[in-house]
């Protein structure tokens, strides 16, 4: 009763965001200011065309192999520096560094200094590396010592530790790590292919053809787009680790 | 028997523990009592291998099961009950032998139905009913209890302590108990060691002149020790 209630207030939000947007779009060129309308139409045209398929096909595994490049070593370097306080300290450091810096320059140094092709995927490494480092890396730091020493007590198998301790205490750290890194790859893939325009058929291509033609609701419809993409994902984490907890 | 030998222990500089000499004999209950923060649980700690003595020597705790009763029940939040009684059987055995061993034991402890529930979805005492479960599902050697009934309130402390004492006559574990409450270690110990306050030193050693089977708190010859060792140790 209560989510249902819930929801109902999420559709009126919803709908009271798509009112205001379409009164304030009145009376102004869509030039300037798109309504919700025109933006639709611009979606369905978007969707039509050819190049709608291969350009979300493109964005979505470029966010996946970085995505999956930074992953891993941000696992293996995590479990390092669980142990090895000197590599915690130096990746601090490294990660702080990284993140410090404004995303555009990575993007300008990157595409100054690397191999075209690879740049929004180097690109997009170097911004979800340290969100997923830190997640992971903090995790393993914050496993409950008591536990740990229940463990010993009991004589657990370091397998079993891992398994029973360590694995179900990270997951929440991967679950949240995951889902930041990811909303931000999709962000800064975007705005990489952007400025890395040369496979067209890309999600950044395509915004920065309709920035050429002035196309508003064109850049609209892409970027609504982008957030329905980041949101199944999103979503598609949350439902693979719940599912993993029921099983437990 | 477990023998701990010249104990020493500091920390930053301060002396917890001088020279502690205990022996504790095979399936006895031994109780350390002490005012709070003295080292008894820093003690225990060091028993179980916990931490390291700063000097001094531990003798019969090596190759032994041991069992640890914690202030808290330290269980896994993410497994149901009967999982965490699972987690502690040896990998060898056939997890059908290791269900019903499991399924038994949380019927022992009053917590059948609940097999499948998960610690957050049960109340405190019964947390502390699932983890005395898991000390004893093992058979156990040496038993550590670090004031396991002390967040309990009184109504839950007397039927922990029952529960306890029908676990522990059927194996008869060696057991170290670490408790502020002189009730509670004259309910249950075959000795007890009494300790000053820091730096720790034992200042009496009592044997408990009632057996397990006669103890109980309407005993009148144990009511008159508990008021003795509180008017002469404690206070």
């Amino acid at each position: 009763m209560k989510k249902n209630v819930h929801n109902i207030l999420i559709v009126v939000f919803i709908a009271a965001l798509i009112l205001i947007w379409h009164v304030l779009s009145l009376g102004r060129k869509s030039l300037i200011f798109p309504s919700p309308y025109e933006v639709l139409v611009s979606l369905y045209s978007v969707i039509k065309s050819q190049s709608f398929v291969p350009s979300v096909i493109n964005t979505v595994g470029s966010v996946f192999l970085s995505f999956a490049a930074a992953f891993i070593p941000a696992l293996i370097l995590g479990i390092i520096s669980r142990f090895i306080t000197f590599i915690y300290r130096i990746m601090e450091m490294v990660t702080g560094f990284i993140r410090a810096i404004p995303t555009v320059a990575i993007i300008l140094m990157a595409l100054l200094l690397l191999p075209v092709s690879y740049t929004p995927v180097i690109i997009c490494y170097f911004v979800v590396f340290p969100v997923l480092y830190t997640n992971i890396s903090e995790g393993l730091r914050n496993v409950d010592e008591k536990l740990l020493e229940m463990a010993r007590i009991y004589k657990f198998s370091n397998s079993k530790i891992i398994s029973s301790i360590y694995i179900p205490s990270l997951k929440s750290y991967i679950i949240a790590g995951s889902r930041s890194a990811l909303g931000l790859n999709f962000k800064v893939m975007v705005t990489a292919e952007v400025f890395n325009f040369i496979n067209h058929n890309t999600i950044g291509a395509q915004m920065y053809m309709r920035k050429i033609q002035i196309d508003l609701a064109g850049i609209m419809a892409w970027a609504l787009i982008v957030v329905v993409i980041s949101a199944v994902f999103d979503l598609l984490i949350k439902m693979l680790f719940r599912e993993k907890v029921r099983n437990d | 028997m477990i023998r701990l030998t010249n104990i020493k222990k500091s920390f930053n500089n301060t002396v917890v523990l001088d020279n502690i000499d205990m022996q504790f004999e095979k399936g006895t209950i031994t109780a350390i009592l002490g005012p709070s923060g003295c080292g008894k649980t820093t003690l225990l700690r060091i028993a179980a291998g916990l931490i390291k003595a700063d000097s001094g020597e531990i003798t019969g705790v090596d190759g032994r099961n041991l069992s640890f009763l914690f202030q808290e029940p330290r269980l896994l939040p993410w497994k149901n009950a009967w999982k965490n009684l699972e987690i502690v059987l040896p990998d060898a055995l056939d997890i059908r032998i290791k269900r019903k061993m499991c399924f038994e034991m949380l019927e022992l402890v009053g917590l059948k139905g609940y097999e499948n529930h998960m610690p957050s979805e049960l109340s405190g005492g019964m947390c502390q009913r699932l983890a005395m479960a898991r000390a004893f599902i093992i058979q156990t050697d040496i038993l550590l209890m670090d004031e396991p009934f002390q967040s309990l309130d009184l109504k839950r402390r007397g039927q922990m302590i029952e529960l306890f004492r029908l676990l522990w006559v059927k194996q008869r574990p060696l057991v170290i108990m670490v408790t502020h409450d002189v009730q509670e270690a004259l309910l249950l110990s075959d000795k007890i060691y009494i300790l000053s306050d820091k730096p720790t030193g034992i200042i009496k050693e009592i044997y408990n002149p009632m057996s397990f089977e006669e103890r109980s708190v309407k005993n009148e010859r144990l009511y008159e020790l508990e008021k003795e060792i509180i008017s002469n140790y404690i206070i």
